[in-house]
């Protein structure tokens, strides 16, 4: 995100930062990316992650009051991977990218027994160089 | 010190250094030029951390256990709801579909087991 957010007044870039979420990351990228104008991404991410982060604490109010009616059998949570799902497929748009996806799920499995969710990290991280190694060969082919 | 006081600074303490993490890169790189090889990697971050946060949440039925067959139901669930971000790019109908596919899958087995 940084690169889109430099040049922006710092007021800007510290509200950014402030509501700066996977899901405000995933929306507000595609349109930083697609227009070139660098003040219309930056409100169009700052709308939504307002109104994420809106929506976030009012569904924390309704689970702090409901949480406990839901029966945990609907397995309501697996919503969570689900949108992380839905914001990954489109990342995969070419060979590198889908090598790099690809090398992080097969890291994240096979490090599964370090602590503290290292394998979050180390899996990303293998990932990262997977796709940065076929993007290199890809090219010097 | 209450309790709830203790509490309370966990909350701010976690608060300030979660906030301070998100604006590190963003406060560095307005700043100073970003060395190619960064910006080359980033292309990959979605695709890879998407990936390492979904990949568990679906094949571990328990903690370390993994379950690469069609008896989990989140695994028979992801994928497709995985077809159908890939046909559709909407997430509202990937999380629809993906939680009624997961239901049926469970419904099915308890019904087979």
């Amino acid at each position: 995100m940084a690169p889109h957010l430099k040049g922006l007044p710092p007021r800007w870039r510290h509200a950014s930062a402030f509501l700066l979420t996977d899901q405000a990351f995933a929306a507000g990228i595609r349109r930083f990316r697609e227009s070139g104008d660098q003040r219309s991404g930056a409100s169009y991410f700052l709308g939504t992650g307002i109104l994420l982060w809106a929506t976030w604490q009012f569904s924390c109010l309704i689970g702090y009051w409901a949480g406990n009616v839901i029966p945990s059998a609907w397995s309501l949570d697996f919503v969570v991977p689900l949108c992380f799902l839905a914001l990954l497929v489109p990342t995969l748009e070419d060979r590198s990218t889908r090598i790099a996806a690809l090398a992080a799920g097969v890291a994240v499995v096979a490090l599964d027994a370090l602590p503290m969710r290292l394998s979050l990290i180390c899996a990303g991280l293998v990932g990262i160089a997977a796709g940065m190694i076929s993007e290199t060969r890809r090219r010097t082919r | 010190m209450s309790p709830a006081w203790t509490w309370w600074i966990v909350i701010l303490v976690v608060g300030a250094l979660n906030y301070l993490s998100r604006l590190s890169f963003i406060a560095l790189f307005a700043r100073i030029e970003m060395p190619p090889l960064v910006a080359r990697a980033l292309r990959f971050v979605p695709a890879a951390m998407l990936t390492a946060i979904v990949v568990p949440a679906v094949v571990f039925t328990a903690p370390a256990t993994l379950v690469f067959s069609y008896t989990n139901p989140k695994l028979v669930a992801a994928l497709v709801a995985a077809f159908v971000a890939w046909r559709t790019k909407s997430a509202t109908a990937t999380m629809m579909t993906g939680m009624m596919a997961l239901w049926i899958a469970q419904w099915l087995l308890r019904e087979a087991g």
